[in-house]
């Protein structure tokens, strides 16, 4: 079990020349699965990653080009697919398959990661209340004018 | 959840793919159709601090959810551009469907204000459910949408003994639907 905060900036090495190129700087995710590393170097997909879970993260292969540049998911809005703000993405636990096995928000609070959908350049998706389980405190209050029916 | 919304919050919300998490477009303004009470979609602006007007619609059919931060969409293809979206949705943008500053009277014509904005609720199926009203003898406040409301452009009528029912908050308006609900007169 490794931490995104932990693993985001940990150097990157490459198995067929062991060369540190690059740094993990964020997670490409689908359906509470991490399917790749971003790195500054590129993508690396996580069947090319040895463990998640040293100092460093080894790959077989090389990296594929990521066109987008994004900064770093901790700290990003967190929104259920009904389009309601959950809070800010402070950490996920990454098992060392890949699956994500819950994440933490900014407040504290914990969503088991099964509900994780997709990490966005705007937000992290995750699925819709009521079968999103939200734990560790009372849900927020709706914002100002907004109102449960 | 989930929640009710005046128009004016959901003005600006950010329209996001719910696939990739990306937001791809900002929600201007809503498209009300008076003569049947629906939302029948949103107007576009770019993203951004000098975003400008887009001119692709967003019609509600393409919505998936409407919340409390934001509308969501299932991919970027629901964005249309006018020429492809459903009638009802360009005739309202073109009539310039807005009912702020209609009227509000009562069905034996008693003035009680004017409509300030309406109010939608959210969630997959996102509707007007009543009015935000003001500058008027009812005082500030929320009326829900009854059978017997009749708006258009120029003016809302609603039942006699409305002015009774001005809610001074959205939670007062949500108690307000959950009766009307229960009567079984919506």
């Amino acid at each position: 079990m490794t931490r995104l905060s932990q693993l985001i900036g940990q150097p990157t090495i490459s198995l067929a020349d062991a060369e540190q190129s690059g740094r993990v700087e964020g997670v490409e995710i689908e359906r509470g699965r991490v399917t790749g590393l971003r790195t500054s170097d590129g993508l690396v997909e996580t069947s090319a990653i040895r463990t998640f879970e040293g100092d460093a993260v080894t790959y077989d292969g090389s990296p594929t080009a990521i066109d987008t540049k994004a900064d770093s998911p901790l700290g990003r809005r967190v929104l259920s697919e009904d389009g309601d703000e959950l809070g800010r993405l402070a950490d996920l636990d990454i098992a060392d398959d890949g699956t994500v096995t819950s994440m933490m928000l900014e407040d504290g609070r914990g969503i088991e990661g099964s509900a994780l959908h997709v990490i966005g350049s705007y937000a992290v998706i995750v699925a819709a209340l009521p079968d999103t389980t939200v734990t560790g405190s009372e849900l927020p209050p709706p914002p100002a004018g907004a109102t449960p029916a | 959840m989930t929640a009710l919304l005046r128009g004016n919050d959901v003005s600006g919300f950010p329209v996001v793919d719910v696939s990739t998490g990306d937001d791809i477009a900002e929600v201007r303004d809503l498209i009300f159709d008076p003569s049947q009470g629906v939302v029948s979609g949103f107007t576009l602006g770019k993203r951004g601090l000098f975003g400008g007007r887009r001119r692709e619609v967003l019609p509600i059919e393409a919505v998936r959810s409407v919340g409390t931060h934001a509308v969501m969409v299932d991919s970027v293809d629901a964005i249309s551009d006018p020429a492809d979206a459903p009638q009802e949705v360009t005739s309202g943008v073109e009539r310039s469907a807005d009912v702020t500053d209609d009227m509000v009277v009562t069905e034996s014509g008693r003035q009680l204000g004017h409509v300030r904005d309406v109010v939608l609720s959210g969630g997959g199926t996102p509707r007007v459910v009543g009015f935000q009203i003001g500058g008027g003898p009812a005082g500030d406040g929320f009326v829900p949408i009854d059978t017997h409301t009749a708006v258009s452009a120029s003016a809302l009528i609603v039942p006699d003994g409305f002015e009774n029912r001005v809610r001074t908050d959205l939670t007062g308006l949500a108690g307000d639907l959950a009766e009307l609900d229960r009567g079984g007169s919506r």
